[in-house]
């Protein structure tokens, strides 16, 4: 079982930036709910999440090459270093996932913040913070079993999701040679480009793409297990890239 | 079983052979000299051997199972290499309690008990290190491992003559203790010579020589005096290397002298010495240099 301690390896050595990430979090949510108190209540804010978001990319982008040397240096397979990182990234989504809606929770007895998932799958999305005419704060976090659990679950899947997408990004600069990297490096810019210019053919599925966006992530109907099936899912393809490219990698001397 | 065999291997970087069709077997429970020159290939097959990089052609079993299929034939085996592999950030003390996670007979009362011995201090981070304490952390980690096999590359990069011998020693008695099956790369052979009891020898992409110690030392012989006594003297003698000093001559000859010989040798006023390991390498592995 040289994968379970892989993954502990992974987990604790993720630990300390992630104790940092959360002192710098946790400061500037208090430090906005001093500024809320301070200027007679008249504050609110959403997403804050994100973050986390995208210190879990950033996870993903440091998790390869130290950890594969190291994995290395005391004879782990690459297929066990895999299994281990994998078990690693869903053990610190879930983390995080539980300490974001904990902290958004109390966040919100001093400030109304919603969360992503509260945007997107709530009454939040059809009401907004305030009454319009009389703009009263009307939004009220909920605290209900479902959405808790809802809300944890989506922010799990999509936490893994971001985490495997840095790792995959990581993997294939360590994996290409110079002129692959630069390769890589100016796709997305290539790629919006060519969106650009072929905008106008583009609009006749441009329909049919928001249909299968909506549905794989469940927005009309509100559904977030669709969108978390739909992380998970694009988790897995992602994890077999990611499979491909570390089955052949070698330690750069 | 913690034997290493090679079989057909060939090592392509791009279009550059490294080694070419390499068949070898590294016996149980002995200790070996890895020998090469700069860059024959000696950590590819290193590498390749513990599977972190991969054979172009080939296969390589640890006891008889495949390293590139097999986690428990890995883990027989803790490799020293020249690269640190740990994280920067990580304190020897770190080094340690994590090599235990995955070598159950990681000893750690040992690895504190070198440190002590080697002045290595536990609580720094590798990144601190000099090259040399860098060398013994991870020297110490692969003596406590206790792994079936062990092997070393550059084991004594940036060490002074202490930490040197007190290396040697620790190894020698480890392996009394313990026997495993050892690999030395070094290009130190004069120090190493001792401790060996097989040597391979690397050469233009292939198995130069696989054999003991005593074998190769036995297949030759210097004989050193007068240029004149010593040209009469190999005239029909396979000569591996002259040495020319003044009026002198050294010459290294292939075969173990027969008791003709030796009187020839005496009669001639000619000194008898055995080779140094070290310099039948050079001999062996420079421009035109002869097999024996």
């Amino acid at each position: 079982m040289k994968f379970l301690k892989i993954s502990k390896f992974y987990f604790f050595e993720s630990l300390f930036a992630i104790k940092i990430y959360y002192a710098i979090f946790v400061s500037v949510l208090a430090l906005l709910a001093f500024s809320r108190m301070s200027s007679g209540g008249n504050m609110s804010s959403s997403g804050l999440e994100f973050a986390t978001v995208i210190f879990m990319f950033v996870v993903g982008l440091d998790s390869f090459k130290s950890d594969f040397y190291f994995s290395q240096s005391v004879s782990v397979s690459r297929k066990t270093f895999l299994k281990g990182v994998i078990l690693g990234i869903l053990s610190i989504s879930m983390l995080m996932s539980v300490i974001d809606v904990i902290l958004n929770r109390i966040y919100n007895l001093f400030v109304p913040s919603p969360t992503m998932f509260d945007m997107l799958y709530t009454a939040y999305r059809d009401t907004g913070m305030r009454d319009y005419r009389t703009l009263e704060f009307i939004w009220k976090q909920s605290n209900e079993i479902y959405i808790l659990l809802s809300t944890f679950t989506w922010q799990f899947a999509l936490y893994t999701f971001v985490c495997l997408a840095g790792l995959l990004i990581t993997l294939i600069y360590y994996r290409s040679n110079k002129l692959m990297r630069v390769v890589v490096s100016i796709s997305p810019v290539i790629f919006f480009m060519l969106m650009r210019g072929l905008g106008n053919y583009l609009i006749d599925f441009s329909g049919s793409i928001i249909s299968f966006m909506d549905k794989a992530f469940g927005y009309s109907n509100m559904n977030p297990y669709m969108a978390v099936i739909t992380f998970l899912v694009a988790g897995g393809i992602l994890s077999a890239f990611i499979y491909l490219l570390t089955r052949k990698a070698e330690i750069k001397e | 079983m913690n034997s290493i065999q090679v079989n057909n291997v060939t090592k392509y970087y791009n279009n550059n052979c490294v080694l070419n069709n390499v068949s070898l077997k590294f016996e149980s429970n002995k200790i070996y000299g890895l020998l090469g020159r700069n860059g024959v290939g000696k950590t590819t097959l290193l590498n390749m051997i513990t599977n972190r990089v991969f054979p172009t052609t080939g296969q390589i079993l640890i006891g008889d199972e495949d390293v590139s299929l097999s986690q428990s034939a890995l883990e027989k085996v803790y490799y020293m290499t020249e690269k640190t592999l740990y994280l920067d950030g990580m304190t020897i003390n770190k080094v340690f309690s994590w090599t235990k996670e995955f070598y159950k007979d990681f000893d750690y009362d040992y690895a504190m008990k070198l440190s002590h011995q080697f002045g290595l201090d536990t609580t720094k981070k590798i990144k601190s290190l000099s090259t040399g304490f860098k060398t013994i952390a991870k020297l110490i980690t692969t003596l406590a491992s206790n792994a079936e096999i062990m092997i070393f590359d550059e084991p004594i990069l940036g060490l002074d003559a202490n930490h040197r011998d007190m290396f040697y020693k620790r190894l020698l008695e480890s392996y009394i203790e313990n026997p495993k099956t050892i690999i030395l790369s070094t290009h130190i052979i004069e120090e190493i010579s001792d401790l060996l009891e097989m040597v391979v020898i690397i050469n233009d992409e292939t198995i130069l020589m696989n054999d003991s110690v005593e074998n190769l030392l036995n297949n030759a012989y210097r004989v050193s005096g007068l240029s004149a006594d010593v040209e009469r003297f190999i005239e029909d003698k396979q000569v591996i290397n002259i040495e020319t000093m003044a009026a002198y001559k050294a010459a290294t000859i292939k075969g173990m002298a027969s008791e003709q010989e030796m009187n020839r040798i005496l009669a001639s006023n000619l000194e008898i010495s055995k080779v140094e390991l070290q310099k039948l390498f050079i001999y062996l592995t420079q421009e035109g240099g002869k097999q024996i």
